[in-house]
């Protein structure tokens, strides 16, 4: 018994010393790390800066430790810069050699160099690599994936989208935030690529993401599919309507009424078509609107005094109305609605 | 003596078992974490039209002199949906007209949400500009009652709970929102990572130089925090049985808060059994749902320093523990909750509740088999060592998961100190801690100061508000401090600052210097400058009558409260 306590202390004395030595090796690496970024980032961001503003030669990068530091500073340089600066740059990377390498790190064997070659990539946003990054979206890591997916929405062509809808398809379910990423990149770059997301005929998951993305966008070409998307399901059916408010379709006005009035509706859903209806702002709303202040559901009332204020001169004096002469709930909120 | 000495060795088996087992696995969890966090496409679309509105619930009472602060630095958060909501807990002291001067406010007429229930609201305010601030007047009722409030008001999907004490860092809302942006229909909450701010160096509600606390009190509570968020929550959160988001800053799904009726206003462990009445009613309802520690976003919060506060801090989060407890032992080993059932809820009963009182009683036990030559004294060294030892490891471990991710004290002086504070806690404030937890459990069965905690409201002294450090009492026109140049700090000679500050009896001397960092801003007018000139930038900010933002210790030479009033 006694043995194995001194066994077990002396295991445990070990791990300690371990575990110390492992704390020192971070805090020396860190250090290093620090100190040359130190010594070196100062005479990096000039010789950068120099070049950009058109007043130097181009810099000259030697010895893997400052190529490492030149291109952290060049990353956090490219998600400022915009127009020619970024294209003058990003010409230089390449021809430093950063995009060869950082298309063979796509190939490596650790996952984090795949990361890091694919975050470069996507900085980058040079079509010299759109090969790269296609092939890219077969890989194993779904980090590796997105990013690349969200890549080649932004450098590629109209024939790599069927592979970039495909990518997102794979991790709609898994990872329905990686998915949404590579659906926003796609509708940033190509916004009519949403077409065939917004329709019937797509997976639930991904129409459902790409029905939030064409409305937080405010597409107004996908005004007709999102009206379409209003017969949805409850979820489906409140993005469309927001997205549907957002952009003013006014050819919509029916189909949210009709939605608004449906009790076999989410209240959600129903909200969402009446402040759909309000931002419309079309005045035949007003009679559907005022019914709704009476129904028991709190957000859908609170939803419907909002969009009878903003129906302009009507909507406010039936929400007068309802102030004076409603029943204290309803007053309340009309009142509330009065004064934004 | 043999059936405590085997029930000894198994406790501890099992309490190696499970915390290594929660090292390992916060490990994996922090690499996941470091990778998806670097990833751009996702960082974009938190920049994107994409990213959840969250609406930040500020619970305030008596705040007056820090809240403006607060509201300002939170409402310079880099988010760009973003929405914040103070409630007002029946303050006695002028925080809400402090509001509504400052934001210049106007009374808005809002009636009240069904949604959870709470005490009387008596006004809303909205900003007369585009800001977007709303607040809450209502009738005291504590915090939990407090927030339920404005996760009535709010009108962001997702709501985030602020202590009006604490500091968020600059990305901590983006950071912490990821996990919703990620997997916005499973999860549930999200929470930070609390660091102590003591010792740090606080410019405009921002800390602007991390250091370790000079107390001692505060550094053995650092160890215990980092050990606290990389090591066990890390990796209950990789076993989705994360039991606590912290109060002082945590993130939930607005629906699923009003879904399980919002906080519980008859507990002092609020934060802690909403958690885990998420817990119960998803697995309930049969729903996947996730509930995340997120290892990167701060909240900087000041820890007592005092022995006396800290033991009130300690006893109110045991009873905490134990209500939740009580609440939900239907859920203990029941395999319907899965792993919280099985694992997190029974090692919060074995390791939290019955710990203390084990280990506290195996003091008197194993003295005594000594004394009667029960025990040998070799056996009994080695299993001290053995104890302390594997503390030392899993603190170790923590420091080392720390440091991999993102270490804000990276001096070499911080790392010993951290190691020398992780040995020393286990003579002497282990003990201590462990006696305040058996208090507060023997003042749960008592039920002593039960009504007291809720009727005092938030700014509690125990809660050492960071805004303000002072608690309220009579505001006195103070003279805090003369500012003499220092070659670190070189100012403009400056005597006599007249300040508003709050004196308590336990604090009847306003001053500055005590600490690194005075961390309130104070109404500061300067009556006389040698020169006629302004200070020196940096060391005085917000001069000339207005408010005096931050005020920088050093170089500054504390004198007795009431020396030269006007």
């Amino acid at each position: 018994m006694l043995q194995t306590l001194v066994d077990l202390t002396a295991c445990l004395a070990g791990l300690v010393v371990l575990l110390l030595l492992l704390l020192i090796a971070i805090r020396m690496r860190a250090l290093r790390r620090a100190r040359r970024a130190h010594r070196f980032r100062p005479a990096v961001e000039e010789a950068l800066g120099t070049y950009l503003a058109g007043s130097g030669a181009a810099p000259v990068v030697a010895g893997r430790g400052e190529r490492v530091l030149f291109l952290a500073v060049a990353q956090e340089a490219l998600s400022d810069l915009r127009g020619n600066e970024r294209d003058v740059l990003v010409a230089l990377l390449v021809r430093l050699g950063f995009a060869r390498d950082a298309m063979l790190g796509l190939r490596a064997r650790r996952t984090s160099a795949r990361r890091a070659a694919a975050e470069t990539l996507a900085d980058l946003a040079t079509p010299l690599a759109v090969h790269e990054v296609a092939a890219a979206l077969a890989n194993r890591d779904i980090l590796v994936r997105t990013t690349c997916a969200c890549t080649l929405a932004a450098i590629g062509g109209e024939d790599e989208v069927p592979a970039i809808v495909a990518a997102a398809e794979r991790d709609a379910l898994a990872a329905p935030g990686a998915a949404a990423s590579i659906v926003l990149a796609l509708a940033q770059a190509r916004p009519g690529a949403l077409a065939p997301l917004l329709e019937a005929s797509a997976p639930a998951a991904i129409r459902r993401i790409a029905v939030t993305i064409a409305a937080d966008l405010r597409v107004a070409q996908f005004a007709g599919l999102l009206q379409s998307c209003l017969a949805g399901s409850d979820d489906l059916a409140t993005s469309s309507a927001r997205g549907l408010g957002m952009i003013g379709e006014f050819g919509a006005v029916g189909a949210l009424a009709q939605l608004a009035a449906d009790d076999t509706r989410t209240p959600q859903a129903r909200a969402a078509a009446a402040e759909a209806l309000g931002a419309i702002g079309d005045p035949a709303s007003l009679g559907l609107l005022e019914k709704l202040l009476e129904v028991p559901d709190w957000p859908l009332r609170a939803a419907a005094a909002a969009a009878l204020w903003r129906l302009g001169q009507h909507g406010q004096a039936a929400l007068h109305r309802a102030a004076v002469a409603g029943p204290p709930e309803m007053a309340a909120l009309a009142a509330a609605a009065l004064d934004p | 003596m043999i059936v405590f000495t085997w029930f000894v060795c198994g406790f501890f088996v099992a309490f190696v078992a499970v915390n290594s087992m929660l090292l390992c696995l916060a490990t994996v969890q922090l690499r996941r974490y470091q990778a998806r966090s670097h990833s751009s496409a996702l960082r974009r679309t938190l920049r994107s039209p994409l990213a959840p509105p969250i609406a930040v619930l500020v619970p305030a009472y008596n705040e007056a002199s820090g809240i403006a602060d607060s509201v300002r630095s939170l409402l310079a958060l880099d988010y760009p949906r973003l929405e914040v909501v103070v409630v007002n807990d029946g303050s006695t002291d002028e925080t809400l007209q402090h509001l509504i001067d400052v934001f210049d406010l106007r009374p808005v007429q809002r009636p009240t949400p069904p949604f959870v229930t709470h005490k009387p609201v008596r006004g809303v305010y909205a900003a007369r500009s585009q800001l977007r601030l709303l607040v809450i007047d209502k009738d005291n009722g504590g915090k939990a009652d407090s927030l339920n409030a404005g996760i009535n008001f709010a009108t962001c999907p997702l709501v985030c709970s602020v202590d009006a004490d604490s500091i968020l860092e600059q990305d901590a809302l983006a950071k912490t929102a990821m996990p919703f942006v990620e997997d916005p229909e499973r999860t549930v909450a999200t929470g930070g990572m609390v660091r102590i701010a003591n010792g740090c160096r606080i410019d405009r509600g921002r800390v602007t130089e991390a250091h370790l606390p000079r107390s001692a009190l505060a550094m053995f509570q650092v160890v215990e925090y980092m050990r606290a968020f990389f090591g066990t929550r890390t990796g209950w959160t990789a076993l989705n049985g994360l039991l606590i988001v912290s109060g002082a800053f945590g993130m939930f799904r607005r629906d699923a808060v009003i879904g399980v009726g919002g906080y519980r206003t008859d507990t002092v462990g609020e934060d802690m059994e909403l958690v885990v009445r998420l817990h119960r009613t998803f697995r309930d309802a049969r729903r996947p749902y996730r509930i995340v520690h997120v290892a990167d976003p701060v909240c900087w919060t000041e820890a007592p320093e005092s022995t006396r506060i800290l033991r009130r801090q300690r006893r109110r989060w045991q009873r905490g523990s134990m209500e939740t407890l009580l609440f939900h032992w239907r859920m203990l080993l029941n395999p319907r909750y899965g792993v919280v059932g099985l694992l997190a809820l029974p090692a919060l009963l074995l390791f939290e509740i019955v710990g203390p009182i084990l280990e506290l009683s195996g003091y008197v036990i194993i003295t005594a088999g000594l004394v009667l030559g029960l025990i040998s004294p070799p056996a009994f060294l080695l299993f001290l060592a053995l104890a302390i030892l594997y503390g030392l490891v899993i603190t170790m471990g923590a420091a080392v998961l720390e440091d991999a991710t993102a270490n804000p004290h990276p001096a070499w002086s911080s790392l010993w100190r951290i190691v020398l504070y992780a040995v020393g806690e286990s003579f002497g404030y282990r003990q201590l801690g462990h006696l305040w937890r058996v208090e507060g459990l023997w003042q749960l069965v008592r039920k002593s100061e039960w009504g007291a905690m809720e009727r005092k409201g938030l700014s509690r002294p125990d809660s050492q508000s960071l805004a303000n450090p002072l608690v309220p009492g009579p505001l006195v026109p103070t003279v805090i401090a003369t500012v003499t140049p220092s070659p670190r700090h070189p100012v403009t000679p400056v005597t006599g600052y007249l300040a508003g500050r709050r004196r308590t009896p336990e604090r009847p001397q306003a001053y500055a210097g005590e600490r690194d960092v005075l961390l309130a801003p104070v109404k500061v007018a300067v009556k006389e400058t040698a020169c006629g000139d302004r200070p020196g930038k940096g060391d005085l900010d917000g001069q000339d009558a207005g408010d005096l933002e931050v005020f920088h210790g050093r170089g500054i030479d504390p004198v007795k409260a009431g020396d030269g009033l006007f």
